[in-house]
């Protein structure tokens, strides 16, 4: 019988093409043999075998993989040194039990040195970029960093951006990600441990996060997540999200991702985990609340009460797109007389020559204009006037004149539209686009009825949801009064004393800053004036 | 049936402030004006303080065996037998709750905010998301209740706030123009759709975490906030409308809301009450729901409530299609039947099991001694 | 009408049991299933019966003389 669940189960895993972790071979020839046949012969490898000592009795050989290398650091620090700096200094290399220490302890003038002695090991150095160093007659190798590949700068992020604040964000590379995070948090306690994940792709993931802050339980089960991870290839954080995350069926993300280093520097100080990942800007929050989705990190440089403001209005742009299409089609579907008797006779009067009810031309209005939004990111950037002009003018106005559409209509879907990019992050975004539709179908049948089910329900999968144990809704629910200070309100920093409760448990004070006043004197001085 | 799920004394006493709001708000009125006409605030005044004696009795209760829930609670205090036909008396009582509940959600919202829907829709639309929240568990409905109760609050507020304008005292005069026995019989017809239904919210009450002095204090404060509301509501709609209108009407509350010209954007306050009404209904389903389920995962030694939810809440639909042939059988049945029937409920039972308890206690001691 | 019904929770009652077998809930899964095989009962004659007697009359027929003592206890 056919089982709907066959098409989810897993196939065991294809062992083939695996490098067996043997030892290395002592004599380099074969050993280079070894690695052209493993490498399929590959144009990037360099091979570069050479002599070190006078008699020329230390064979020796380099092989690094061409453009992941820096050249300049292989020429001035491995192959000068062992060349000609070696026989300059009269290093005696002659016998075999101390040659490899001494050019362990003594010649090598690289910073970043390791030492293996298997081949999986040697396959894994070469092919990210270190430069291996063989010598003959040994089962031991050094390898030598040397990763230096082009890379784009620090830029500023072009997913999230902000007009006061930190411009710069990540980039693909995890070093430099890891080393923004350091400039910003100078502390001994931010500790970032890096794990290889993906069979093929080695994808390094790091994850970061402030002890004594952070819930180790948290950090237990981040690293438990992660070593269950069995796969053949990371290429972005999206991979892992998907693997980690707590549900996989719910439209809400519970995991965050942003590509500001200043919003990662300040979830790992009120406790987050985060997890970065080799190969793209995209850096990993958890545990993540729904709260949080709403918070700007520009909230937190601009003046508490403007940031409250614009807080609130974002909450209310999350309800207008999710819910402006669907009452629309309620009010005018079922409850006219709700609507004041002016505003109901203009709005009959737009919808007389209109053929289809509300809920289809909500529906066509509301799906051409997601066609238009996915092809205004997919597209060329050469053609974006193009998509500007058949989108407004054809797509709008025209409509509304050819009468398939009223203008009322278009009104709604753009306030859908405009309200859904306030969010100030894209993933919420998504997830109200998703849900609008299901709440313009229970519009359609139920009318308000059906909004506040569809309501209901939605409070009801949020409430049930959990990132890493934590309570997607807290602290709304549940309630948490101490920490109202950074929800629908932005306290001033000094209000913000003690971090979130659920998230760390162990650390909760932040800081200890008196509310600023004017000293006595200003005061005396102000009451002289007056 | 392990009651493994934690609440703390906050949300339970958020979700007994919804159970008591729940119907009343919107039924009550009208049958207060009925039965005591002019002097319906006087009942639903009075009412309070027989509820609160009513809860003190259910906390003695709870207090007695905090580790026991209601059915355990049967069975401590009846033997394993006796205990169990009383644990399904509670269970059929409660499924009737349910059903009726339901039927009147229906009931409400094809006359007043969707007409010509079939009921079976309504029903059905419901009860899936009681079916969706109960499968959830307590833990995410007390979660919910937290999000929902500040709205529903703030939407009874404002129709308070805003009916006050059109309010007529005249309406309330005489003071005393009934016998004392109308008023109380008002005030009884009251609790028993109010408070005494809340002795299965004691069936969650081994999962309440600390209910300590100061759980207890909260717990009567909430209970007296929801009376208030209800009192408050009851005095708006009688001074509003008037008793003999009061009356005539289903819905009182709704009509009342319909007639607040406040400002010419808001004049349309009826849509307010009708969402927090559905709002707080569907806490008191779900725990009428929610208590039958636990009854009989009770009854038949299950480990999990879970399983039967599902074909339960077809059987309550299917219940609740029935249950009243139409609201002028409700009115008479609830005035009829429900209130003695949940005076044994809510009264006659409590106090039989206190005694039961009390003995059985005594007898264990006296032997072990 | 009735087809539909009936379709609809055998096919309801299918995911809801096999998940509850699945997590080795078996006595459970067994009540679960008679309490299915009573909601379907249940439903095709509430389908097939226009005019279904409520079973609140029932209550009615116990309480009613328990009141009616009790009220006259408490007359006397």
């Amino acid at each position: 019988m056919f089982k709907l669940s066959s098409l989810f189960k897993k196939q065991p895993v294809n062992k083939q093409n695996n490098i067996p972790s043997q030892n290395l071979n002592a004599s380099l020839q074969d050993t280079i043999q070894d690695v052209k046949q493993t490498l399929g012969d590959s144009n990037d490898i360099v091979y570069r075998p050479f002599h070190a000592s006078y008699d020329g009795s230390l064979s020796m050989a380099l092989i690094f993989t061409d453009g992941l290398v820096d050249k300049n650091v292989i020429q001035d620090f491995i192959l000068r040194t062992l060349m000609i700096d070696i026989r300059k200094a009269n290093v005696e290399l002659s016998s075999k039990e101390n040659s490899y220490q001494t050019l362990k302890e003594h010649s090598l003038t690289a910073g970043e040195m390791s030492e293996f002695n298997t081949v999986d090991k040697l396959y894994e150095h070469i092919l990210s970029g270190d430069t291996v160093i063989l010598i003959d007659g040994y089962e031991k190798a050094f390898a030598v960093d040397t990763k230096g590949w082009k890379q784009r700068g620090v830029e500023e992020p072009s997913s999230q951006t902000s007009v006061r604040g930190p411009k710069d964000g990540f980039t693909e590379t995890i070093r430099t990600n890891t080393a923004l995070l350091r400039r910003k948090i100078k502390d001994p306690n931010l500790w970032i441990k890096t794990k290889a994940i993906g069979k093929r792709t080695k994808t390094d993931v790091s994850i970061a996060y402030i002890n004594g802050i952070a819930d180790p339980k948290i950090v237990k089960e981040v690293y438990r997540r992660l070593d269950k991870i069995n796969t053949d290839a990371i290429l972005d954080s999206g991979y892992i999200e998907e693997f980690i995350q707590d549900k996989t069926y719910t439209p809400f993300p519970t995991i965050y991702n942003t590509e500001r280093p200043d919003i990662i520097a300040a979830g790992l100080l009120e406790g987050r985990v985060a997890i970065l990942v080799d190969g793209t800007p995209f850096v990993l929050l958890v545990p993540a609340l729904f709260i949080q989705f709403f918070q700007a990190s520009e909230d937190y440089y601009q003046r508490a009460d403007f940031a409250t403001f614009i807080r609130l209005v974002r909450y209310l742009a999350f309800f207008l797109s999710l819910l402006t299409p669907s009452a629309y089609i309620a009010l005018t579907t079922f409850h006219q007389e709700m609507i004041p008797t002016d505003l109901l006779v203009s709005l009959s009067s737009q919808r007389e020559g209109v053929p289809f009810p509300a809920f289809v031309e909500a529906l066509i209005m509301e799906l051409t204009f997601e066609i238009l939004r996915e092809a205004g990111i997919r597209m060329p950037r050469a053609v974006g006037s193009a998509i500007s002009i058949v989108g407004a003018l054809v797509l709008g106005q025209a409509a509304v004149e050819a009468g398939l559409v009223s203008s009322a209509m278009v009104i709604v879907v753009s306030l859908t539209a405009i309200s859904s990019f306030v969010s100030p992050s894209f993933n919420m975004a998504i997830s109200v686009r998703m849900l609008r539709f299901g709440f313009m179908i229970l519009a359609a049948t139920f009318g308000l009825f059906g909004i506040l089910i569809g309501l209901i329900i939605m409070i009801l999968h949020l409430t049930s949801l959990r990132s890493f144990g934590v309570p997607y809704l807290s602290p709304m629910a549940p309630f948490i009064p101490k920490d109202q200070k950074d929800v629908m309100l932005r306290f001033p920093h000094w209000g913000l004393f003690s971090r979130p409760r659920l998230i760390n448990q162990q650390n909760v004070d932040r800081e200890d800053t008196e509310a600023p006043k004017p000293s006595r004197r200003e005061a005396e001085n102000q009451s002289v004036k007056d | 049936m392990r009651m493994d799920e934690k609440i703390n004394v906050r949300q339970f006493t958020l979700l007994l402030t919804l159970f008591t709001i729940g119907t009343s708000v919107l039924i009550t009125p009208s049958q207060l004006a009925t039965l005591a006409k002019e002097s319906a605030w006087i009942a639903a005044s009075m009412s309070v303080f027989g509820g609160l004696l009513v809860l003190l009795l259910y906390l003695f209760i709870g207090h007695l065996q905090p580790h026991l829930n209601l059915f355990q609670h049967n069975e401590y205090a009846f033997g394993k037998w006796l205990g169990k036909l009383f644990t399904l008396i509670i269970v059929l009582f409660s499924l009737i709750g349910a059903s009726t509940v339901l039927w009147t959600v229906g009931d409400f919202v094809i006359v007043q905010v969707i007409p010509e829907t079939p009921l079976a829709a309504i029903c059905i639309l419901f009860m899936t998301i009681i079916v969706y929240g109960t499968k959830l568990g307590i833990e995410t409905i007390v979660k919910t209740v937290e999000i929902f109760f500040p709205w529903i609050i703030m939407l009874l507020t404002i129709i308070v706030l805003f009916s006050i304008p059109s309010m007529d005292i005249k309406q309330l005069q005489p003071l005393w123009g009934q016998p004392i026995s109308k008023v109380v019989e008002a005030s009884i017809y009251e609790l028993s759709i109010s408070t005494f239904p809340l002795i299965l919210l004691f069936v969650l009450y081994p999962s309440v975490l600390n209910p300590d002095s100061k759980g207890t204090r909260s717990i009567l404060l909430g209970y007296l906030f929801a009376e208030f509301l209800i009192m408050s509501i009851t005095v708006i709609a009688i001074s509003v409308l008037g008793y003999k209108l009061t009356s005539h009407y289903v819905y009182p509350t709704y009509v009342m809301a319909e007639r607040i010209e406040f400002i010419v954007l808001l004049d349309r306050l009826e849509v307010v009450i009708a969402i927090s009404w559905i709002l707080s209904i569907f806490f008191k389903l779900f725990i009428y729901f929610y208590i039958s389920l636990i009854g009989i995962s009770q009854l038949l030694g299950l480990k999990h409530y879970r399983p039967v939810t599902i074909p339960m809440g077809i059987i309550v639909i299917g219940l609740a299609l029935i249950i009243y042939p139409d609201s002028i059988f409700a009115g008479k049945w609830n005035k009829e039947t429900w209130v003695p029937l949940s005076i044994i409920i809510g009264v006659v039972y409590p106090i039989v099991l206190l005694c039961g308890s009390k003995i059985k206690s005594i007898l264990r001691r006296n032997h072990r001694g | 009408m009735l087809f539909l019904l009936i379709i609809t929770i055998m096919i309801v009652a299918w995911i809801d049991l096999s998940s509850i077998f699945r997590e080795r809930y078996i006595k459970e899964g067994f009540f679960s299933l008679g309490f299915y095989i009573i909601a379907l009962a249940f439903s095709i004659y509430l389908q097939m019966n226009g005019k279904v007697p409520t079973p609140l009359k029932g209550v009615t027929v116990i309480v009613k003389p328990i009141t009616k003592g009790v009220l006259s206890i408490l007359q006397l």
